[in-house]
């Protein structure tokens, strides 16, 4: 059954009976209909200044009761009804919707879509945003210099141009001229008239001999038409007096063929550079265009305007248009030729992705590098290029599988998703990071690689970068960071807990410290003091399990869905833009996101991690270090604080890491009551101690446990004999490593077994 | 910033609000009646509708630069205790969401003892009382006062009470330069009277506090334009009172020009006649020279009456005979006579607000508000029956 489109009549009575008592409408007279729409004709008040009423009119003509027309399409009231003036009123005037002169004129009287507004808020506000037009008209307030010159409204054109304005203005010189830019287009007839979505790229040096493969046209399926042209674009130069040519006077959009074009041209000081270019493009479309054919081509004059343009620094404004020239005519633009003005949209550019993003676009972006473009990398890689910050750098060793396509930003492309594995999962981000306007280059390597590499790593991961945010999620990859000493950059760790539950942001100090290393070292002494985080961090089972992802093969991943991945990516990706605003912070920054218990939103909590105190055993770059946090170390000062004059100590409490040597301190626990104090010695008592740090090891599944012992020497001394002997002990007691530290009064030693 | 006068619907009674292009506010008059504070009540919230014009300083109090009472009638301070802060600035209260005023102008009335012929209401003599404490702070200090300190009386008083006022006390004819202490160069204002009467004329000519009017013609200052509107304000000024002004100003009669007047005594008959419009009706006589005072419209002038509706009866105030008096005059300038009562309509009038342009006051269009068209309508209005 067809679904025709009829008139809501009960809503259009509503309408009219709303419009009758609105406070500045005077009458309404009864609906007319005429032609399939229906025509509502009201008498509208303006408030007028007292000494325009004696004439009866504003100095620009606007009465003090304006007749409008309101022409209730049949859509209504899912469509808004168009707005019409009265023939005479002044079209000069800003913020009139262009139309040929034979239409009555149709302000534009809100920035944006009538339909929409409609929908959101009524006819009355409709009425209300007339009014204030009209009032804004008489009193010459439609374009406010302060704001900037309102460009004549395109958006409602049906032919649209692409191109970047800023790359077009930077052509324009003090001196008139024109120049030539490759369009290519996709022409569709609908309705009996066609519409021309065009993208207008490089410019061109197009001479008649040169032209005869310029121009192409090809007709994909159901008269829609892909084809090649030209536009042209033309701009002002000086006037007699050597001043520049300023269009100051606003015109409305008229124009209609090429004498309205011509006529606009010479307005805008560029009438002689439109002739001389249209006479070139017909010659060059007669020696490239052989058959009969019909050839769009785009025509964008500029209007240097005396003051800037509005949400803009420049004062040119672009004004394009289409002319469909045909070989019949030799492709001479004669004064009925027909022309329409058309539609521009900013190409995609850093610029427009930043202002989409309200994110200031004067700014330099930051050079960073992404490590790691699997599910969560490739979000957060993906949401930083659509707002205009791609990273720099991207480094994945690995590949896109079928199985990434439940997961990863981008989906395969092509007719056939199968065929769009084997491609590099860095590779693929930095081909929609170019789709996005931005070099993003990829590596396809194991990031534990450069590490290892000096030359590589100073490449990929130079100091002078903003900082690397490692996606990969893997322990070795962290590790790897963790240990490596020569690297200078920040890291920001962006990982997934528990089966997409928690996730975390991690953000290295100042020169590194705290680093990732420590990071999550904190992150689990937090976790184990809270015990919503305890529980579904380290209480449930292990979530990480093998995926079958094909016979045989598997992936040890979280089964998790895409949102959920999601929605802690776009956090972190917010995470991340936001330090690239504000700069990286004064310390470590952690930020810890707990799924809601209903699985749809994250709370996040953020916390701040201050530098470590950082033990060597030897100067040497070798050396296995202990990395004591600011609450170990707080805790070791009170200790000490409690017993003047004598020496004492207690239980350190981390994590070892192999890979980075290194002894991550989180937390001291008490000496046990049987312990013995004196100026010269401590010793560590064992009343309770064992079951204390098995209960301690075990309330966070074992990811801290015990790592030695500390104690106080009174004057700053290096570990005594009987230290050696102690760390030996601990050694040979356990497969772990152990450290015994002291603290002196002005530092910290360390005493390793071997 | 924008110019505007807002003349509030509090029915028979004035409160005007001026915004300055300076971006000081003078409030002439206020008449927020125990009604439109009502919730329940359909009079218009006017004490809310003025609360959202007005600033609030660093204190997070609202204030206005000025305020001036024309005269202690009810209905020109109706509310004054109840929405305004009256005393020392130092005691403002912390918890008080009470209105602030900066500079108190007020008319020498103040200096007289109640009598036969001036009988305060409450709010009245609670101005009364602050103006005296403003005063003498300032016969007290002799220096400059400070915010909500500040005053200015408007007119002398007889037998001298003024003469030691000094920068304080602003003489008939004179122009007020200083807003809140401070030069404002987008107001000239003017003013025109009280004419200093003794009080054995006042007994004399049975005339009343109505006498005492403060009159002011402001020039306002719009996009830097000076005198874009000028506005005549006049309290419950009667005929009397328009004769003398007439007589005085007839050889320049500029003096009385305006954009904008609000006319006197809420369209009263006997602001242009002595005789009584319910004996006399059609046969009540007009004073020319009153009448001559109060006709020297500008081209396009709006003449407001701060009234209920002006309807065909015996009624005075709101006068029909001075209603079509008023059109007549605007209609000589076409310009209009509009009544804040019976804008937008009657059954709802809202605050008539101007807004003033390089070419004089506009009237500033009311959007059609969402509440209008969602609101409960009968619901809750009224009792509604159901069977």
């Amino acid at each position: 059954m067809k679904n025709e489109a009829t008139y809501a009549p009960i809503a259009l009575g509503r309408a009219v009976s709303l419009m009758q008592r609105h406070p500045n409408i005077q009458r309404v007279r009864v609906p007319q209909v005429r032609n399939g729409v229906i025509d509502v004709e009201a008498a509208i008040s303006v408030g007028l200044p007292s000494r325009w009423l004696a004439p009866g009119r504003s100095p620009n003509g606007v009465l003090p009761v304006e007749p409008v027309l309101f022409r209730f399409p049949e859509g209504f009231p899912l469509r808004a009804p168009r707005i019409l003036l009265r023939q005479d009123f002044d079209r000069s005037l800003a913020h009139v919707n262009p139309g040929p002169p034979n239409e009555q004129p149709s302000p534009c009287i809100y920035d944006g879509n009538l339909d929409e507004l409609l929908q959101r808020a009524g006819i009355a506000v409709i009425l209300n945003q007339l009014v204030v037009w009209l009032e804004n008209a008489a009193l010459g307030r439609l374009i406010d210099p302060a704001q900037g010159w309102e460009p004549v409204r395109r958006d409602s054109l049906r032919d649209v141009f692409v191109f970047d304005a800023d790359t077009m203005r930077s052509r324009v010189n003090r001196d008139a001229g024109h120049r030539l830019f490759r369009l290519e287009y996709v022409l569709k007839q609908s309705s009996g008239r066609s519409a021309i979505f065009g993208t207008v790229t490089d410019s061109t040096t197009l001479s008649p001999t040169s032209a005869k493969d310029a121009f192409r046209k090809v007709i994909l399926r159901d008269g829609v038409q892909y084809g090649v042209s030209v536009a042209l674009f033309v701009w002002p130069g000086r006037r007699a007096t050597g001043k520049l040519w300023l269009a100051g006077e606003y015109r409305p959009e008229t124009v209609c063929d090429i004498s309205s074009l011509v006529a606009r041209a010479k307005d805008y000081g560029c009438d002689t550079q439109l002739a001389n270019g249209l006479k070139w493009v017909a010659n060059c479309l007669k020696g490239g265009v052989t058959s009969d054919a019909t050839v769009p081509v785009a025509i964008i004059l500029c209007a240097r305007r005396p003051f800037h343009l509005i949400r803009s620094d420049s004062d040119l404004e672009l004004c394009p248009y289409i002319a469909e020239l045909d070989s019949k005519s030799s492709f001479k633009a004669s004064g009925a030729t027909g022309v329409r003005p058309a539609g521009h949209r900013d190409a995609i550019s850093v610029r427009l992705l930043r202002r989409m993003s309200d994110t200031d676009s004067s700014r330099e972006n930051p050079r960073w590098i992404q490590i790691g473009v699997g599910s969560v990398g490739s979000k957060i890689a993906l949401h930083m290029a659509r707002s205009g910050a791609a990273p720099s750098t991207v480094v994945d060793s690995g590949y896109l599988f079928p199985h990434n396509a439940a997961r990863h930003a981008l989906p395969p492309v092509g007719d056939r998703p199968d065929r769009a594995c084997f491609l590099g999962k860095a590779e693929a981000v930095s081909n929609a990071a170019r789709q996005l306007a931005q070099d993003c280059a990829p590596f396809n390597l194991d990031v534990r690689d450069v590490l290892r590499n000096e030359e590589q790593m100073n490449s990929l991961l130079p100091r002078r970068a903003w900082a690397a945010v490692n996606s990969t999620a893997s322990l070795s990859v962290r590790e790897a960071l963790a240990s490596c000493r020569n690297l200078r950059l920040r890291t920001i760790e962006t990982s997934l807990f528990s089966d997409g539950r928690i996730g975390l942001v991690a953000v290295e100090g100042p020169d590194r410290n705290p680093n990732c290393g420590d990071l999550i070292s904190s992150v689990y002494e937090l976790a184990l003091r809270d015990s919503d985080l305890r529980r579904v961090m380290f209480e449930e089972p292990d979530s990480v399990r093998r995926v079958d992802t094909g016979l045989g093969c598997g992936s040890p991943t979280m089964a998790i869905p895409d949102g959920r991945v999601s929605i802690f990516a776009a956090s972190m990706a917010e995470a991340i833009r936001l330090l690239q605003i504000e700069g990286l912070p004064g310390s470590g920054q952690i930020l810890i996101g707990k799924l809601s218990d209903d699985g749809i939103g994250v709370l996040w909590r953020k916390f701040e991690a201050l530098p470590c105190k950082v033990v060597r055993e030897r100067r040497d770059s070798a050396s296995p270090l202990v990395r004591i946090s600011q609450l170990a170390h707080g805790r070791i000062l009170e200790e000490i604080g409690r017993w003047p004059g004598k020496e004492t100590g207690g239980v350190l409490v981390g994590r070892f890491s192999d890979a980075a040597e290194t002894f991550y301190v989180v937390d001291v626990l008490t000496a046990p009551p049987d312990s013995l104090r004196s100026a010269t010695h401590f010793v560590l008592g064992k009343l309770g101690l064992r079951q204390s740090l098995r209960d301690y090891a075990r309330s966070c599944n074992y990811a801290l446990y015990c790592l030695g012992t500390w104690h106080s020497h009174l004057s700053p001394s290096d570990p005594s004999a009987r230290d050696y002997e102690t760390a030996r002990a601990l050694e040979v007691s356990r497969l772990t490593p152990s450290a015994v530290v002291i603290r002196t009064p002005t530092d910290y030693r360390l005493a390793l077994a071997t | 910033m924008k110019t505007t006068v807002t003349f509030f619907p509090v029915g028979n009674g004035d409160m005007t609000l001026l915004k300055f292009e300076s971006g000081r506010t003078l409030l002439i008059d206020v008449n927020i009646r125990d009604a439109a504070d009502d919730p329940e009540d359909d009079t218009p919230d006017v004490g809310a509708e003025l609360r959202e014009r007005l600033n609030q300083d660093d204190a997070g109090r609202l204030y206005v630069d000025a305020f001036v009472l024309s005269h202690p009638d009810a209905d020109h301070c109706n509310g004054l205790r109840e929405h305004f802060y009256l005393g020392p600035p130092s005691e403002f209260p912390d918890d008080s969401d009470k209105i602030f005023i900066r500079e108190l102008w007020s008319s020498p009335i103040v200096f007289r003892r109640a009598s036969r012929n001036l009988t305060l209401c409450d709010d009245a003599q609670a101005l009364q009382a602050e103006a005296k404490r403003r005063v003498k702070r300032f016969r007290d200090s002799r220096g400059p006062l400070v915010e909500g300190d500040r005053i200015l009386v408007l007119g002398e008083d007889k037998g001298g009470k003024t003469d030691d006022l000094g920068d304080i006390l602003i003489k008939v004819d004179d122009a007020i330069q200083r807003i809140n202490g401070e030069y404002d160069r987008s107001a000239n204002i003017q003013l025109l009277a009280p004419l200093t009467i003794s009080e054995d004329d006042l007994v004399e000519e049975s005339l009343s506090k109505n006498h005492s009017s403060v009159i002011l013609r402001i020039g306002l200052t719009a996009n830097g334009n000076e005198n874009a509107c000028i506005f005549l304000t006049a309290g419950d000024a009667e005929v009397g009172i328009w004769e003398r002004l007439w007589k005085k100003h007839a050889a320049q009669p500029e003096v009385l020009q305006y954009d904008m007047l609000l006319s006197p005594h809420h369209c009263s008959w006997h602001a242009l006649s002595y005789d009584s419009w319910s004996e006399l009706r059609e046969s009540a006589a007009v004073s020319s020279d009153a009448r001559n005072a109060l006709a020297q419209a500008l081209e396009g002038a709006f003449i407001i009456a701060g009234s209920r509706p002006v309807k065909d009866d015996d009624c005075d105030p709101p006068c029909i005979r001075a209603k079509r008096e008023y059109e007549e005059i605007a209609k000589s300038v076409r310009g209009s006579f509009v009544c804040v009562g019976e804008r937008p309509s009657e059954d709802n009038p809202e605050p008539l607000e101007f807004e003033i342009t390089t070419a004089g006051p506009r009237h500033l269009s009311r959007p059609m508000r969402v509440s209008v068209i969602r609101g409960a309508g009968a619901i809750g209005g009224q009792p509604l029956a159901h069977g």
